[in-house]
């Protein structure tokens, strides 16, 4: 198996749940990681060493390119909607649900940065090094994101409810 | 309501722990990339056929000055004898370069049809006032001419450039022995960035690229030119180069 191949087997169900955070759709997702595989493919015999960031950053091109072209079709959330009252047995569910809905509703560059550095655990230097960007446009962005998410970062394991 | 960073992190695990369908297909992924090659290079061949094509052409080697030339491939031309003709009364591609410029004498030169493609230019200096003009069907094209990994690149503005080499670029017997000039050129592409290394977020030395493109002027490096090269694929774009120097 040649390094490309085996690149594809190890890597390829990791970006296809980081392409569908991107995406919204598991179809949309395949397609958009075979389309970044195969840039890569064209490029792979001057990739020098870890072909991760190298085809995360055509991933992210990738969809930042689709994105541009195509209607969404979709409602962008502006805010994270209240919670459902206290007691209530469905709670945990909608506040699950309004927080996905509000991670869908963000701009796909504030979607970028929070997939990459939440879900990829990448460090806000290496989010702009993929998305091409400075590091204080991805600070930026990244507030801008937990802002509307309501997402406190300083609040790391208790919840603040009331 | 307010979430923890860690609320947001179960969640995004959360939402793609299932995931239906097969594992990617690695033979549909590199058939998708020949297309992609095939696309870019605008041919209707076969990719194993252009990969080879693309190849032969970019394998380094002196030109075999005064050789009948291939169709489509680049002619060169050793000193010329012919009157001094001004470039744009030449078919770019087709013709030779002018036989003067100015006072200097054409020593050497080649002209292609296709772009994205390099050449060695062997040539026989009597000075180091030695030119290289390039004349461009492509108006904003990347030009470049180097000798042992220095030189220059410029764009050939409006068709036409001129890359005079320092004589601290030219190694010491330039004019004792026959030289080799290497010579590139580049359709005007987004892969290419004026920018330099020292600029950019994320440099890389090695690959002479700058935020995921090439640096200009890093195109005087072989392997930096050859890697443009090869993610180009051989383009539409004629021009042709003389060597000039004193007599």
């Amino acid at each position: 198996m040649d390094s490309f191949a085996e690149y594809v087997t190890q890597r390829s169900v990791r970006l296809r749940r980081t392409a569908y955070l991107l995406v919204g759709d598991w179809a949309t997702a395949e397609d958009l990681v075979q389309t970044a595989l195969a840039r890569a493919w064209v490029a792979w015999r001057r990739i020098e060493g870890d072909p991760d960031p190298y085809v995360y950053r055509i991933l992210t091109n990738t969809h930042a390119s689709w994105w541009r072209r195509r209607s969404r079709g979709e409602v962008p959330v502006e805010r994270v909607p209240e919670a459902a009252a206290p007691g209530d047995f469905t709670r945990d569910v909608t506040e699950k649900d309004a927080l996905w809905a509000a991670v869908r509703g963000l701009s796909d560059r504030q979607r970028a940065v929070i997939v990459l550095h939440y879900f990829e655990g990448l460090t806000l230097p290496q989010c702009a090094g993929l998305l091409g960007c400075s590091l204080g446009t991805v600070k930026t962005q990244l507030g801008r994101a937990l802002t509307r998410l309501r997402v406190h970062p300083e609040i790391r394991l208790a919840r603040t409810e009331p | 309501m307010t979430y923890t960073e860690d609320d947001l992190r179960g969640l995004l695990a959360e939402r793609t722990a299932y995931m239906p369908g097969k594992a990617s297909d690695v033979t549909r992924i590199v058939r998708r990339g020949r297309r992609m090659l095939m696309l870019r290079w605008g041919v209707g061949v076969a990719l194993t056929g252009a990969a080879a094509a693309t190849a032969l052409w970019l394998l380094p080697g002196p030109l075999e000055t005064r050789a009948p030339a291939p169709a489509a491939q680049p002619s060169a031309t050793a000193r010329g004898d012919g009157p001094e003709a001004p470039a744009g009364n030449l078919e770019v591609g087709r013709d030779d370069p002018p036989a003067r410029l100015g006072p200097l004498t054409r020593i050497g030169g080649m002209a292609s049809d296709r772009s994205a493609v390099g050449n060695d230019l062997k040539v026989r200096p009597a000075s180091f006032a030695t030119t290289v003009a390039f004349t461009c069907e492509g108006r904003a094209s990347w030009v470049v001419s180097s000798v042992d990994g220095a030189g220059q690149v410029s764009r050939c503005a409006d068709g036409q450039a001129r890359h005079t080499f320092r004589k601290s670029e030219l190694p010491r017997d330039w004019t004792k022995k026959e030289q080799s000039i290497r010579v590139w050129v580049f359709p005007d592409t987004p892969l290419v960035t004026e920018a330099t290394l020292a600029g950019c977020a994320l440099p890389e030395k090695d690959k002479g690229m700058c935020d995921g493109r090439y640096a200009a002027g890093e195109l005087v490096r072989y392997d930096v030119a050859l890697q443009l090269a090869g993610d180009l694929g051989t383009q539409p774009g004629a021009w042709m180069v003389g060597v000039y120097d004193e007599e």
